[in-house]
């Protein structure tokens, strides 16, 4: 997945309007980056890649590119 | 309900009871001598164990089973099955065994529940692992957890002539059974329960402990006794060598014993040094007694646990009493799991100027909770008030509220004020400061607490104030010095209660223990929408209404 | 804990929920969060039951076992056993149970009690009840139920997850019956995703609950089913407890689940905890008009950590129509301060 593709795939689990995310966002920041959020994406990640994302790993994430990173290309 | 098993093993048993020891005739003086002397006779109860202040059951459970399963040597793994039969668990969401079997390192492959049961539990915790153990592959073992702590009278609790009794009666303990299914080995059993005499031991939420002593008593003489003799006529066909009661007082046993033609030699006892231990109390006869036992070899044990409920159980088994542990002593009590039985353990508190002993109090009872203290005022005091904390993090600030600002991050879900030696203004400006300086939480409660006055308005004009100035929820609670202490129907024992009151800690120090009570309630979530409220503590217990 | 249960077979079940249905939609306004709307969403619980005044799990309980032994006619003093499993007692002591056994007028010959168990209760109060039974031969009462749910100013976003209801299921030995398997497992070391504290403050990691549904209990799904030399399409119909959509789903798809074979429950009526499971077979029989014998595969998990499984073979025409009622028992007022 390229870096673009994350950061849409970020918008639409956040339900905000395309655009509105950039790699230096500020999660603390979005409003929409909550609990409901970081279940989607738990869901997706399992689904996906098998990947675990658990709730250290979240807590670490400050920025939307922070969270690019942990999905794997 | 009658039942057999011919593969259920009591492999093992071991009890631990704390070491403080209350002697009953130590008590002449308090209580009154007629009175002592009159129920140490009718009990038989002539010493008992008491749990110091944080023991819970699991402590006393814990070492208990620790010490078991070195002495049997079973392997952990094998272990399938942990039940927790006590009225006082550690938590009460989840059930506190799951926590224990983590603790035991008993794997995820077990089961662990806590049960609600008093004196019958090890009897109906036998009988269900028993059954439970049916589907079991033979040499799965299981362990029952029962007992239930009794504490030493803690300054601040309210006495009654029934605590006066339950003091010298009930003693702390916890007990660990090894069970294994093991073909060859013969469990006979029976039980009864009479819900229609639910309310003859009961306690609510909120409310102390309460007993209908003759409905008990009713049912120990006839229907356990009834029970016991019909078990004896169509179950027991092989000898018994020991009949073994749960610890009900002398009075009681003796009936019971004489109804179903046994004599002295026939029962073992724990009562005259342990007091009633509740579920614990028949494996802690059989620990007391165990040299004895070990006289004979195996032995066949009938046991007979009969209360809350109201409910019994009778279990008739074998067992090796070189597999019957002596009993064990400790004080130890494991705290890491504060969140869990703490109330208040992440509400930030913060009293101020607390300077007279009904503050004083006020602030050890909250401690107790595990209330996540800060207290505001001057150094000596609060110092000396923090060394008899059991939680060590209490903040302490004792210069200037800038100064505590500056200090602290916190933001206090609760602030309480004793109004009785503090200056209206004076307060005033410190919760002005505090709302200024963003140091209370949006939920935030402000705690008065004072002294009665004539009317109630002026406290409510005050109470508007702070509110509008800090956009917190205020609320009151207003005592009467004189009328704290009293149940009505004291009647001329009040010299037992003052001699009492003068032993523990503080002289002259009235017990507010509903008003702690009220100020725990109007801090904890369930009052959450609890705003201009004034809660009076008047005479009566049935008028404290929240 | 393992195995397998012989000789017993589920004769009846009902459930009972409050009449007070809560509609989480009215709650967007009043929480002010921009997310419960996404919240319901994604949980999938629009609307869930919730007691009023002083209406409590066991009446709601007694309420469906009355109907019950009353439709099966079985005598009041042929139960050998009542066994309550909840985390919303009446009392601190005695167990509920024996108010129970009370206003059912059960005959004295009879093992009460409660067991403190959540989300997994039903399969815990099952491996239970019916290992007592097999020795006892007998008849047995199986409650469930909670009544901790809240409506009104202290409502937040936890709280609208949660539902109350109650279920009976009545119990027999017999013998000519598929043996029931389970499977029971618990770990503490966890107990820190999930809990409540001593006065109902309510803890929960939603990401770490999650992710042990996703991997523990679907793990353990699979294991169960091939473990019995099965495949996922062996089983009819699967019922899992009930905590809310995405972990529901997330463990269907974990597992290879067609989403008809799972019956649900949590849209109308919430996370209804220990009530859960047989709420919900209750619910898809009554959706899917189910009929005759099926094999169901019931799954609990939740606080504690538990989680447990059991496999049975049920006649879905003993599963009764959901009871609605407000009934509250007036007994246990008797001394309340």
């Amino acid at each position: 997945m390229s870096l673009q593709e994350k950061i849409e795939l970020l918008e639409e689990i956040m339900d905000v309007e395309e655009g509105t995310l950039a790699e230096d966002t500020i999660l603390d920041e979005v409003e929409e980056w909550d609990s409901l959020s970081t279940l989607s994406l738990t869901v997706e990640m399992k689904k996906r890649y098998e990947l675990k994302l658990t709730t250290e790993t979240i807590k670490g994430f400050k920025t939307v590119g922070d969270v690019c990173l942990f999905i794997p290309d | 309900m009658n039942g057999e098993y011919s593969n259920i093993k009591i492999a093992g048993v071991a009890s631990a009871v704390p070491s403080y020891v209350m002697n009953s005739m130590d008590y002449l003086e308090i209580f009154g001598k007629r009175r002592v002397t009159k129920q140490v006779k009718m009990t038989g109860v002539e010493r008992c164990h008491k749990s110091l202040r944080y023991q819970k059951t699991s402590d006393l459970c814990m070492r208990a089973v620790r010490e078991l399963l070195t002495h049997m040597k079973w392997d952990l793994t094998e272990i399938k099955i942990l039940v927790f039969c006590t009225q006082n668990p550690d938590y009460h969401i989840p059930s506190t065994a799951i926590d224990l079997a983590d603790r035991l390192g008993l794997g995820k492959d077990c089961m662990a529940y806590d049960v609600c049961l008093g004196c019958q539990a090890f009897d109906l915790g036998v009988q269900t692992i028993a059954g439970l153990l049916q589907s079991q592959p033979n040499g799965t073992k299981a362990i029952l957890l029962t007992g239930d702590v009794a504490s030493v009278l803690a300054s601040g609790s309210v006495l009654t002539k029934e605590d006066v009794v339950n003091q010298l009666m009930f003693g702390s303990g916890g007990a660990a059974v090894a069970i294994e299914k093991e073909p060859g080995n013969r469990l006979a059993f029976r039980n009864y329960s009479d819900g229609n005499k639910w309310d003859a031991i009961l306690k609510y939420h909120d409310s102390p402990s309460m007993m209908d002593g003759n409905k008990v008593l009713d049912f120990a003489l006839d229907d356990v006794a009834e029970n016991m003799i019909r078990f004896q006529k169509e179950v027991l066909g092989d000898a018994v060598d020991y009949y073994c009661f749960s610890q009900a007082q002398k009075l009681i046993l003796d009936n019971i014993a004489d109804t179903c033609g046994l004599t002295e030699e026939d029962t073992l006892i724990s009562y005259d040094e342990y007091g009633d231990t509740s579920g614990a109390g028949i494996p802690i006869t059989l620990c007391h007694n165990r040299d004895k036992l070990a006289r004979k070899g195996k032995v066949n044990i009938c046991s007979c646990g009969f209360g809350v409920g109201l409910s019994m159980g009778i279990t008739y088994f074998e067992i090796d009493p070189l597999n019957i542990l002596p009993v064990i002593e400790t004080d130890e009590h494991f705290d890491e799991h504060r969140k869990h039985v703490g109330l208040l353990h992440e509400h930030a508190i913060l009293m101020i100027e607390p300077s007279n002993d009904l503050a004083e109090m006020l602030v050890r009872q909250l401690d107790r909770v595990g209330g996540n203290l800060s207290l505001y005022g001057e150094k000596e005091s609060l110092e000396k008030l923090k060394s008899q904390f059991f939680w060590k993090d209490c903040e302490l600030f004792t210069d200037s509220f800038e100064k505590m600002a500056e200090c602290t991050g916190k933001k206090f879900h609760s602030v309480v004020i004793d109004m009785m030696d503090n200056d209206p203004e004076k307060i005033k400006k410190q919760i002005q400061f505090l709302s200024d300086k963003r140091m209370l939480e949006k939920s935030c409660c402000i705690v008065l607490v004072t002294v009665r006055e004539e009317t109630d308005d002026g406290l409510r004009e005050f109470m508007n104030c702070l509110a509008d100035q800090s956009g917190c929820r205020v609320n009151s609670v207003i005592y009467v010095p004189e009328s704290l202490d009293i149940y009505p129907d004291i009647g001329d024992s009040t010299e037992w209660l003052e001699r009492q009151i003068r032993m523990t800690e503080n002289q002259d120090m009235i017990r507010p223990f509903f008003l702690s009570a009220a100020v725990n309630r109007l801090l904890s979530k369930e009052f959450l929408a609890a705003d201009r409220s004034i809660i009076h503590i008047s005479d009566t217990v049935s008028q404290l209404k929240l | 804990m393992q195995g397998e249960i012989e000789h017993i077979s589920i004769e009846g079940i009902i459930s009972a929920v409050p009449e007070n249905e809560v509609c989480n939609d009215d709650y967007v306004a009043k929480i002010e969060n921009r997310r419960v709307k996404k919240q319901i969403l994604l949980t999938g619980i629009d609307r869930r039951r919730v007691t009023i005044g002083e209406q409590k799990a066991s009446d709601l309980a007694v309420v469906a076992a009355d109907r019950l032994l009353n439709h099966l006619k079985w005598e009041r003093s042929e139960i050998d056993v009542i066994i309550f499993v909840t985390q919303s007692p009446d009392l601190v002591r005695p167990s509920t149970a024996f108010l129970i056994q009370d206003r059912l007028g059960i005959s004295k010959d009879c093992m009460v009690y409660d067991i403190n168990q959540g989300c997994a209760g039903y399969i815990v109060g099952l491996t239970t009840i019916c290992s007592i039974l097999q020795v006892t031969r007998g008849k047995g009462l199986l409650l469930v139920g909670e009544s901790n749910a809240i409506d009104g100013e202290e409502v937040d976003r936890n709280a609208l997850l949660e539902g109350d209801a109650a279920a009976a299921t009545a119990l027999q030995y017999q013998e000519d019956t598929t043996p029931m398997k389970f499977i029971n497992h618990c770990d503490g070391s966890r107990a820190n995703y999930l809990y409540k504290t001593l006065n109902n403050f309510a803890y929960m990691d939603g990401n770490a609950v999650l992710l042990f549904g996703l991997s523990d209990v679907a793990d353990s799904v699979k294991k169960f089913i091939s473990d019995n030399g099965m495949d996922v399409a062996d089983i009819d119909y699967y019922v899992f407890h009930q905590a809310q959509k995405m972990i529901v789903d997330g463990i269907a798809q974990e597992v290879g689940i067609p989403e008809d074979r799972c019956l649900n429950s949590c849209q109308l009526f919430g996370n209804t905890s220990s009530a859960s499971v047989p709420l919900t077979i209750c619910l898809g029989k009554e959706k899917r008009k189910l009929t005759g014998r099926k094999k169901l595969l019931l799954c609990g998990y939740g606080i504690g950590l538990t989680w447990g499984i059991i496999m049975l073979d049920m006649d879905m025409d003993v599963v009764f129509p959901i009871m609605e009622s407000n009934y509250t028992f007036e007994d246990r007022k008797k001394f309340y301060l």
